[in-house]
C-alpha cells in the first residue's frame, strides 16, 4: 500500500468501525466477552491507531519508495495487541471494567485484525474507486 | 523486372507518411511496392529499415537485401497466410521501378525516375531533391491481400474510390475550423461526443472506465490503427526479451483490464493453478521475496476477456489519425485516414465534445554514436537497439562464440543481458559481456537518509520505474503541488534509468563476474569503428580503451521528441498545446491538455507524451487507469459522463467477475 498520513487514519477508523464493527457483532457470542467491553477494545484500537500511525509514517520515510508493503499492516497487528493489552491489565484503558481473559482478547483481536487487513488489500477498492490513488483517503 | 508506377493497378499516393506506394502485376505476379517521395517519408522508411527490418541474418553492406517481413508491415490476408518476403533496397542507385531482384548479381543502374507531378506530395514538407524519388525502398510480393505497413493499411484490390473529400489548404492554414469549411471540403463528418485516438492501453483503459460508468457504445469512437489495445504493447515486449511466458515489470494489481486492481493478477493466477503460491509471493515483497509480477501472456488474455466485455470492437474505427483541430463554437474535428479505399472520402472528420489523446511513443531515438555508425556505415546488423527485433543476434551466437557490448542500464538492459546469460547456461555457449554504463552506481544513492535509493554494480535498483508510492501515495500527493523547475528537480530527484533487484539476474551477474566473462564499467563512448568487429573507443575512467565486440545492443530505450508525432507536433503548432518542464505535453491535473479548451468541449492526453506533469506514473497501466479516472471524473463534472460512486462500481465489479457484459446506466436511458 502507499498511503498517506491522514489516508492512514482514516481508512483505520472506517475499516474498524464497519468491518471491525460486523465482526465484533458476530464474534462476541462465541467468546466470554460482554458487548461493552468488545466496543470499547475496537474503540482502543482505533484512537491508540492515531499515535501508532503517525509512528509508521515516520518509518515509512526511510523507504525510498514510500509504500508501506502489506506484510508490515499485517505484523504491525502484533505490538499494536500487545500494548493494547498491557493497557488493559494495567487498568489504563477507561470505561472497561477488568482486562477480559487473555485468549478471548486475543481472538477477538486477532480475527478483527485479520478481517481489516484483509478488507483494506482489495475489497475496499471495489466501492471505493479513488481511494487508492489517494493514499487511503476517503474524504 | 519492372515494377513501373505507370503500370500499377493500384496506387496509394499522398499517404501521410509521405510515401508512394503501388500495386503492380507482372506476369501473373503481384507486387508491393513502397517508396519516399518526400524527406518525412524518406525518415518513416529509414525507420522501418532501422527499426524493424534489421533481421537480416547477414550483413547489411550492400544497398539491398531480402528480408522476412516483420511485425510493422502485417499481412492481413487470411489467417495462416506465410508472412512473405520483402526486398528493400537503400542507396543512391534506387530505382524504384527496377528492383535488384537477382541475389548475387550485382545489380545495374538506370539513374532515377522522376516522380510524376499528380504523386507528389500535396503537403507534408518539404522535398530536398524535387521530382526525383527518394533513396529507398520496399518491394513485398502479394496476394489478393491488404497489407498493413507501419501506420497505413493498404488494400491490394484495384479501387479507385477514395480520393475525393480530402484536406484542403484552407483547413490546414486554418487552426480552428468552422462546420462549413470542413463541408466545402467534401470530407465525410460523423458526429460522436467522445473520441480516444491511439487505441492503445491508454485508449483502452479510459473506454472501460466509461463504459463501466454507464456510457453507450454509441457515444464512443476509438480511432486506431491497430486491431487489439495490447497489439504494440506486446510487440514491444516480445522484441525486448519479454515472450509471452516472462514475467513483466508492473506489479499484481496494476491490472489494465480490471479499474479496480482486484482480484490482483496474482490472486487470479493462484486460482488458477490452484496455488497459494502466488499470494505468499505478494505477501513477502519486496522483503522476502522479489515484486511478484503477472506473466506477460496473462495479460494479454485478460485484455481480451475485457475487451470482448466491454463490446471494445463496436468502438473501434480503423485509421491514422492525421490532426485534431477545435471547431468553432466548440468541440474538435479529429481527421482520420481510413485504409485506403475502405470508404467513400480519402479522410473522415470526427466531430465530437471531447477527444482523448493516448498515442504511446513518439518513436526511438538512438545513442548518437551509434546513430552516427548506422548511418555512416550501413551497419544495421551489428548494432541494434533492444526495442527492435534483433533475434540474429541471439542466433549467431549459438554458432560462434562472440562478445556482445550492452548499452544502458535500465529494465531493457537486464533483459537483454538475462536472455544472453540463459543462452549461456541452456546452449553452453561462450558469450563474453561489455557492459558500459554511462552513470555506474556503487551503492545506496540520495541526498539524505530519508531519501535514498538502493544500487550496486552499476545498476539503480527500483522495483518499478518510479518510486511506488507515485501512483497512490505521498510522492502523488507531492508531486500534485509542484509547479516549473520544482516539479522538474523532483523528477530528477527520483527519476534516472533504474531496473528492479530480482534475484535471478543477481546470481547470473555474480557468476559472470567471477568468471570474468562479464565485465562492467563506466564509460563514455566517443565512437564506433567498422572493421572485422566493432571498436568502442570509450573513455573510461583508467583513460580511453579500445573495445572490440561482435555486437552492440542499444539499451538505453531512448524517447524520440513529442514533436517528431505528427499529431502531437501538429498540437503544438496548430492546437494550443505547450511543453511541460520535461518537454513534453503540459496537462491539467485532469490530465486536459492546457490551451486547448474549445467551448464546452476538452482535450485530453494520458501516456508517456504527458511525462513532467502533476503525476509523474504516467507511461505504465497503473498510471493510464489514474489518468482514466481523472478524466472520468473531470466528464462527470461537466455533466457528460455519469460519475462512477460507490454502488453503480460494486455493482460492475460483480459484473466483472461473473463476465458479464457491462450495461448502460439508467442516466443515459434517460436522456
Ligand atoms: C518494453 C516495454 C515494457 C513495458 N512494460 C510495462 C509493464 O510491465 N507495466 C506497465 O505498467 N507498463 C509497461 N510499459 C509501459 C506502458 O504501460 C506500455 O507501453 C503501454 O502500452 C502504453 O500504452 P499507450 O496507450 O500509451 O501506448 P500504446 O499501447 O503503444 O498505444 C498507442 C497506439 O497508438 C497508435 N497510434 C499512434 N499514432 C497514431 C495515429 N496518428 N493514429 C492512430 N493511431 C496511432 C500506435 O500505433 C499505438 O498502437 C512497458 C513499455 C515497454 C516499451
Amino acid at each position: 500500500m502507499v498511503p498517506i498520513l491522514i489516508g492512514r487514519i482514516q481508512t483505520r477508523f472506517f475499516l474498524i468501525a464497519l468491518v471491525g464493527s460486523l465482526v465484533t457483532l458476530a464474534l462476541v457470542p462465541l467468546l466470554t466477552l460482554s458487548y461493552r467491553d468488545a466496543f470499547v477494545v475496537l474503540t482502543a484500537v482505533a484512537v491508540l491507531g492515531i499515535g501508532w500511525e503517525l509512528l509508521y509514517h515516520l518509518l515509512m520515510q526511510f523507504r525510498w519508495e514510500k509504500d508501506w508493503p502489506t506484510l508490515f499492516g499485517l505484523l504491525t497487528g502484533v505490538p499494536e495487541g500487545l500494548l493494547l493489552w498491557f493497557l488493559l491489565t494495567a487498568g489504563a484503558v477507561p470505561l472497561i471494567g477488568a482486562a477480559p481473559p487473555g485468549w478471548a482478547f486475543a481472538t477477538h483481536f486477532g480475527v478483527v485484525w485479520m478481517t481489516v487487513w484483509f478488507a483494506a488489500n482489495g475489497p475496499m477498492r471495489v466501492p471505493f474507486l479513488r481511494w487508492r490513488f489517494r493514499g487511503g483517503r476517503l474524504l | 523486372m519492372e515494377l513501373r508506377l505507370d503500370s500499377a493497378f493500384v496506387v496509394f499516393d499522398a499517404q501521410d507518411s509521405g510515401c508512394v506506394s503501388y500495386g503492380v502485376e507482372v506476369s501473373g505476379r503481384r507486387w508491393f511496392v513502397k517508396t519516399a517521395t518526400t524527406a518525412s517519408g524518406r525518415r518513416s522508411l529509414q525507420r522501418a529499415f532501422q527499426g524493424e527490418l534489421t533481421g537480416l541474418g547477414r550483413r547489411a553492406t550492400s544497398s539491398w537485401t531480402w528480408a522476412s517481413t516483420p511485425a510493422m508491415i502485417r499481412d492481413r490476408g487470411a489467417p495462416g497466410t506465410p508472412r512473405p518476403e520483402c526486398l528493400i533496397e537503400r542507396g543512391s542507385n534506387f530505382d524504384p521501378g527496377r528492383p535488384k531482384l537477382q541475389h548475387h548479381k550485382k545489380p545495374h543502374f538506370t539513374g532515377y525516375d522522376r516522380v510524376p507531378e499528380r504523386y507528389r506530395h500535396r503537403h507534408g514538407d518539404h522535398h530536398p531533391r524535387p521530382g526525383a524519388w527518394m533513396d529507398c525502398g520496399i518491394y513485398m510480393p502479394v496476394g489478393r491481400q491488404a497489407l498493413c505497413f507501419g501506420e497505413e493499411e493498404h488494400h491490394m484490390e484495384p479501387r479507385n474510390a477514395g480520393t475525393s473529400g480530402d484536406l484542403t489548404s484552407r483547413l490546414i492554414e486554418n487552426p480552428t475550423w468552422t462546420d462549413s469549411m470542413v463541408e466545402e471540403s467534401g470530407i465525410e463528418v460523423r458526429d460522436v461526443p467522445f473520441v480516444t485516438v491511439g487505441g492503445g492501453i491508454g485508449s483502452f483503459v479510459t473506454v472501460d472506465y466509461l463504459r463501466i460508468a454507464g456510457v453507450p457504445t454509441n457515444q464512443i469512437a476509438v480511432l486506431s490503427n491497430i486491431d487489439h489495445p495490447w497489439q504494440t504493447y506486446q510487440y514491444l515486449t516480445r522484441v525486448s526479451q519479454i515472450p509471452e511466458p516472462e514475467r513483466i515489470r508492473s506489479d499484481s494489481s496494476s491490472r489494465p483490464d480490471n479499474i479496480w486492481g482486484f482480484p490482483s493478477y496474482a490472486l487470479s493466477e493462484g486460482w488458477q493453478d490452484r496455488s497459494v503460491r502466488p499470494l505468499l509471493r505478494v505477501l513477502g515483497e519486496p522483503i522476502f521475496s522479489d515484486y511478484w509480477t503477472p506473466r506477460a501472456g496473462a495479460v494479454f488474455a485478460s485484455l481480451e476477456r475485457e475487451s470482448a466485455r466491454i463490446a471494445y470492437p463496436e468502438m473501434l474505427v480503423k485509421g491514422v489519425v492525421r490532426m485534431v483541430r477545435r471547431r468553432v463554437g466548440g468541440g474538435y474535428y479529429t481527421i482520420l485516414t481510413p485504409p485506403a479505399g475502405t470508404t467513400a472520402t480519402k479522410r473522415i472528420a470526427y466531430r465530437s465534445r471531447f477527444v482523448h489523446i493516448a498515442v504511446g511513443y513518439p518513436g526511438l531515438r538512438f545513442l548518437p554514436d551509434l546513430q552516427a555508425f548506422r548511418e555512416t556505415h550501413g551497419d544495421f546488423h551489428h548494432v541494434v537497439n533492444a526495442y527492435e527485433p534483433h533475434e540474429h543476434v541471439y542466433e549467431y551466437l549459438k554458432t560462434t562464440p562472440g562478445t556482445v557490448m550492452v548499452r544502458g542500464g535500465g529494465i531493457v538492459a537486464s533483459r537483454v543481458l538475462q536472455r544472453l546469460m540463459d543462452d549461456r547456461e541452456k546452449f553452453g555457449l561462450r558469450t563474453e559481456i561489455e557492459h558500459v554504463f554511462r552513470t555506474f552506481v556503487t551503492g545506496a544513492h540520495g541526498p539524505h537518509p530519508w531519501s535514498r535509493r538502493k544500487g550496486g554494480n552499476g545498476f539503480a535498483y527500483q522495483g518499478f520505474n518510479y518510486p511506488k508510492s507515485v501512483w497512490g501515495g505521498q510522492l502523488k500527493a507531492k508531486m500534485r503541488r509542484l509547479e516549473g523547475e520544482e516539479r522538474a528537480a523532483e523528477y530528477r530527484r527520483m527519476g534516472g534509468t533504474n531496473t528492479p533487484k530480482r534475484r535471478r539476474w543477481q546470481k547470473q551477474l555474480q557468476a559472470g563476474r567471477d568468471a570474468g566473462w562479464y565485465r562492467a564499467y563506466r564509460g563514455l563512448v566517443e565512437e564506433v569503428q567498422p572493421g572485422n568487429r566493432l571498436t568502442s573507443v570509450v573513455q573510461r575512467d583508467d583513460g580511453v580503451q579500445k573495445i572490440p565486440s561482435d555486437f552492440i545492443i542499444d539499451c538505453t530505450g531512448l524517447e524520440a521528441d513529442i514533436a517528431d508525432h505528427r499529431l502531437l507536433n501538429d498540437l503544438l503548432t496548430n492546437g494550443g498545446a505547450g511543453r511541460n518542464p520535461l518537454g513534453r505535453l503540459e496537462v491539467e491535473r485532469t490530465f486536459e491538455i492546457k490551451g486547448t479548451a474549445s467551448g464546452d468541449g476538452a482535450l485530453y492526453a494520458s501516456g508517456t507524451a504527458t511525462l513532467g506533469g502533476y503525476f509523474p506514473g504516467v507511461d505504465t497501466f497503473l498510471g493510464l487507469q489514474v489518468a482514466a479516472q481523472e478524466i472520468a471524473d473531470d466528464l462527470a463534472r461537466r455533466g457528460w459522463a455519469p460519475r462512477l460512486g460507490p454502488l453503480r462500481s460494486t455493482a460492475q465489479w460483480i459484473r466483472w467477475i461473473l463476465n458479464r457484459p457491462v450495461e448502460g446506466s439508467a442516466q443515459w436511458s434517460r436522456s
